[in-house]
């Protein structure tokens, strides 16, 4: 087991940098989440900490040494690959027995027909033999052990990938996308699998994904990656409920936050909302409104700007309500139960109401403004005081 | 607060030169891996390549203890020599002759196989066996067929009256004779290239083509198949032409370049001056027209390979 | 049906010399030099020119010399073939682009040109007229390195990267994971360099005298020039006996030798 800690990460290809001097600790035993859209870097780290990619800068540790120089092998991590990289020409026992092969034998050992003479080969093998079975016991691949990687489907090869990592009891689980190949169902119930096998295995696993819902659901701490930067780290919930950047907000949550430029808003801020700050200055300043966080009610309720639906999207449990209102190009989206509200159909003007405290504002470089002008101590909606 | 930066500032350098050693080490294991192989090329390929220009560039001879530079004199000599023009005017009779009857009948019997399913396997194997001939062996096969006496050649044109010909020894007849041959182990190869390029055509172009009314065989054949066939043709005839610059085995076994000079073409003069006149800066010249040629046909290959990357 | 007739007659046109040469090698000598034609002979002789040309010439040994020198080249380029086309597809170094563009030009290189200053290497070495001879200008293949190149491009770096976690070395990577991926690219390769050193004769003529060191094309004619004559009976058996190997190959394993052909056409 073991803790990770990065130091000043930088990395650039050619003249793009991929990494701007990344520092981040990972504690022992820590479910941490790599996550972001595509091209921010987050593989590139990934690797990084493996040994396979070299930085230009800074310094990575593991557990009490820095690895930096230490080739892949000796980092005592093992990695879940997107395309699982199971060697095609070998069964599913030996793709699982190679990185155990690779430490416990020596080369003399390891060469065909000669290696079965030198001494305490045949041991070896068959102890290697019980580790890979008890591994595929619990993964329950067992019946594959013969089969190659051809042979099975999505899900088994994903299972082989993370048995193969699983043997050799490494310190740190890296995975790369592991379940972004598999179908939405199978992602679903791999994805509770992979959350158990941390809770049992109890070692640091870092995860890179592109998909929210698998860093929300799967993770102590999420790392939100932008543009080779670090965001912002912090647990799920408060990713969602307190970013610290509109990209944040933006990128957690589906159906994503509704972000309106304040200015559209600048009326039913100065009529609704009792705004603290200079009513004048509004530019740039974006405001964010999650969709359940957004009400609607009738028409010329205190408090509401006025709106009309567009669309109405029935989901089951939910049903998302697509209003148009004054001055914004795309509609905002507001999340209801099916029997809430007011009967809701395409065409109806409505209203919408929102508490202060849900409001988000982020200022024109995209960074949230906590305290000003948006504290709730200050912001008094104009419905309880009227 | 003051300890911070300085232990990071060490720790940094301490990883910025951990990370260099990995670097060197990865450099040299690069050339670990690559080095034998660089070497080899160049002691194989590339300094024997100058060493050709650099030989022909002299009047040394093989096994002389001294030599001195001539400069293009060797080049001066080749183009005077009416031998080396004749040997170079065979060439290129043979290959100009040559090369299109192997490519053509290599597409018709191509398209013949294509034509229908039955027993595709069994022709393609028959009309591609020559080729997979040692050429040497088939030669003397060859020459027992030739043979003026007991050849077989003979034998079915006596019976049609026809007087007996001495084929590889006349000079009027054995420059066509070592064509036919050229032709019966290349042409399996032609057709191959062809059969191969008939798979890429598309069948829906065949149902495009008959809904626009071109239903027969032929005016399949000349609406979709050769205009289609047309880059692999180009690509065959350059593949092919350069086996035909490259004869050497049937001259060796069969003519000695005889009758005369009558049979003597291009390798087979690089071969003779290089090896049995031992006249080895003369020999290297000969190499070096022989490499321009080839180098020639073959950028024209990559050109034609590429335009056909371009097409498709 | 034409299409039958036709196909029938051109394949007959082309096995003609082959089943001419066999025929011959099952008549005697009085049946061979009989004006008439026919095909099989009336008494069988077959036994007797095969003998006699086994016994006269050493074609086992030729056979057998064509097969250690096939091989060897074919060990020896794989060995040094697969490692730099590694190199060249999945590591960075610099100068690579060079060294590409150095199996390019060995590529563009026909083997004919060289003949005289790797005879003079040859010679100077002192290893003319031996085994080593008909290996050396062959060991690596710029042809090879060029496939090899193409196919380890073509295999995700995960696999590499997995590969380097589990601790194989770059060696190791380079003969236990490349090379098994890319069979196809092995098997057509060594189909190619078997084909193309089994029946070269112009290297050969050039280095060997000796001959017990003769590989077959360059044996079968020596065998043609010193033992067999006018003998035709017997000379016909031992260019059978040559020609064979390779076509009974060619025949059981069709697939992989067209595939391996083509492939070498696009050198």
């Amino acid at each position: 087991m073991a803790s990770i800690s990065l130091d000043g990460i930088g990395k650039s290809f050619g003249r793009t940098r991929v990494l701007k001097r990344i520092s981040l600790d990972i504690r022992d035993g820590e479910f941490l989440t790599l996550v972001g859209p595509s091209g921010c870097g987050k593989s590139t780290l990934l690797r990084i900490i493996a040994g396979l990619e070299l930085q230009d800068e800074g310094s990575v540790r593991i557990g009490d040494r820095a690895v930096d120089g230490l080739p892949p092998k000796a980092r005592d991590v093992a990695m879940v690959f997107q395309s699982y990289a199971l060697y095609p020409h070998m069964t599913v026992e030996r793709n699982m027995a190679v990185p155990l092969v690779m430490r416990r034998l020596g080369a003399l050992q390891r060469m065909p027909l000669v290696g079965r003479l030198a001494p305490g080969t045949e041991r070896m093998r068959a102890s290697i033999a019980a580790d890979v079975r008890k591994v595929a016991l619990a993964l329950g691949i067992e019946p594959l052990l013969a089969r190659k990687p051809g042979q099975l489907s999505g899900g088994q090869r994903q299972r082989v990938a993370v048995g193969r990592a699983m043997v050799r009891q490494p310190a740190v689980f890296l995975m790369d996308e592991p379940l972004s190949n598999l179908d939405a169902k199978l992602r679903v119930s791999m994805r509770a699998e992979i959350k158990e096998l941390h809770a049992k295995l109890g070692v640091t696993f870092v995860y890179v994904t592109h998909d929210q819902a698998e860093a929300m659901t799967l993770s102590d701490r999420v790392d939100l990656m932008i543009d080779g930067e670090l965001v912002q780290i912090a647990p799920p919930q408060v990713l969602y409920n307190d970013p610290d950047h509109v990209n944040v907000a933006a990128f957690v949550g589906s159906p994503s936050i509704n972000l309106v430029q304040a200015t559209a808003l600048s009326e039913w801020l100065a009529s609704a909302v009792r705004w603290a700050g200079d009513a004048g200055n509004l530019d740039g300043v974006t405001i964010g409104f999650r969709p359940e966080r957004l009400s609607i009610c009738n028409e010329g309720t205190a408090g509401s700007i006025a709106g009309r639906i567009r669309l109405v999207e029935h989901l089951g449990a939910d049903r998302y309500v697509h209003i148009d209102i004054a001055r914004t190009e795309r509609p905002l989206i507001v999340r209801t139960h099916p029997h809430d509200g007011p009967d809701l159909a395409p065409g109806a003007t409505i209203a919408l109401q929102a508490e202060p405290k849900d409001m988000l504002v982020f200022d024109a470089a995209g960074r949230r403004l906590r305290k000003r002008p948006c504290d709730a101590t200050e912001i008094l909606i104009a419905r309880s005081s009227a | 607060m003051t300890i911070v930066p300085y232990r990071r500032s060490v720790g940094h350098n301490a990883a910025i030169s951990a990370i260099g050693r990995r670097r060197t080490r990865d450099r040299q294991t690069a050339v670990m891996l690559a080095g034998p192989g660089i070497l080899l090329l160049f002691i194989l390929f590339i300094l024997p390549a100058i060493a050709v220009f650099a030989i022909a560039a002299t009047d040394w001879q093989l096994g002389a203890k001294s030599f001195s530079f001539v400069g293009l004199r060797n080049f001066e000599l080749l183009w005077q020599d009416a031998d080396f023009w004749h040997s170079m005017i065979n060439t290129l009779a043979f290959v100009s002759v040559c090369v299109p009857v192997t490519v053509g009948l290599g597409l018709i019997v191509a398209l013949l196989i294509e034509a229908e399913s039955g027993f595709r396997a069994f022709y393609r194997a028959v009309h591609f066996l020559p080729f997979m001939a040692t050429m040497a062996a088939a030669a003397i096969a060859w020459e027992s067929l030739l043979h003026p006496t007991i050849g077989l050649l003979n034998q079915i044109l006596r019976s049609f009256g026809v007087q007996d010909t001495n084929w590889l020894r006349d000079e009027n007849t054995v420059l066509p004779v070592l064509g036919a041959i050229f032709v019966w182990k290349n042409l399996g190869y032609a057709m191959l290239l062809f059969l191969a390029g008939l798979k890429t055509i598309p069948s829906d172009l065949y149902d495009a083509a008959e809904v626009d009314g071109a239903d027969g065989p032929l005016s399949r054949l000349a609406t979709v198949t050769l205009p289609l066939l047309g880059p692999i043709a180009m690509f065959a005839l350059v593949v092919v032409a350069l086996r035909a610059f490259e004869v050497f085995d049937i001259i060796k076994v069969l003519t000695q370049g005889g009758p005369g000079k009558a049979s003597e073409m291009l390798l087979y003069t690089l071969y003779v001056e290089s090896f049995e006149y031992l006249r080895t800066g003369y020999g290297a010249a000969v190499s070096v027209v022989f490499l321009l040629i080839v180098i020639g046909l073959t950028l024209l290959q990559v050109f034609v390979l590429d335009k056909r990357v371009h097409y498709q | 049906m034409a299409r039958h007739l036709l196909l029938l007659s051109s394949a007959a046109l082309l096995l003609g010399p082959l089943v001419w040469m066999v025929s011959l090698s099952l008549k005697p000598p009085g049946e061979i030099f009989r004006a008439s034609f026919s095909l099989l002979p009336e008494q069988w002789y077959a036994a007797e020119n095969y003998m006699r040309a086994l016994t006269v010439a050493p074609l086992p040994r030729f056979l057998s010399n064509g097969v250690i020198v096939c091989l060897t080249i074919l060990l020896c380029q794989i060995l040094i073939c697969a490692p730099i086309a590694y190199a060249l597809a999945k590591l960075q170094f610099r100068g690579r682009d060079a060294i590409f563009a150095l199996v390019l030009v060995g590529l563009l290189l026909p083997h004919q040109v060289l003949a005289l200053p790797l005879f003079v290497l040859c010679w100077k070495l002192g290893i003319l007229d031996s085994y080593a001879a008909l290996v050396l200008p062959f060991i690596v293949s710029p042809f090879g390195i060029f496939l090899f190149r193409q196919f380890f491009k073509s295999t995700s770096d995960d696999l590499m990267h997995a590969a380097r976690l589990d601790g194989y070395s770059e060696l190791g990577i380079v003969f236990q994971i490349m090379l098994p991926l890319a069979r196809p690219a092995v098997i057509a390769f060594s189909i190619l360099s078997i084909t193309s050193h089994w029946n070269d004769l112009f290297w050969p003529l050039i280095a060997i005298r000796t001959e017990e060191l003769m590989p077959p094309a360059l044996g079968v004619i020596t065998f043609r020039n010193e033992e067999a004559g006018s003998d035709y009976g017997p000379l016909m058996a031992g260019a059978a006996i040559i020609l064979a190997p390779l076509l009974i190959a060619f025949l059981a394993a069709q697939r992989w030798f067209v595939e391996g052909l083509m492939l070498g056409s696009t050198k």
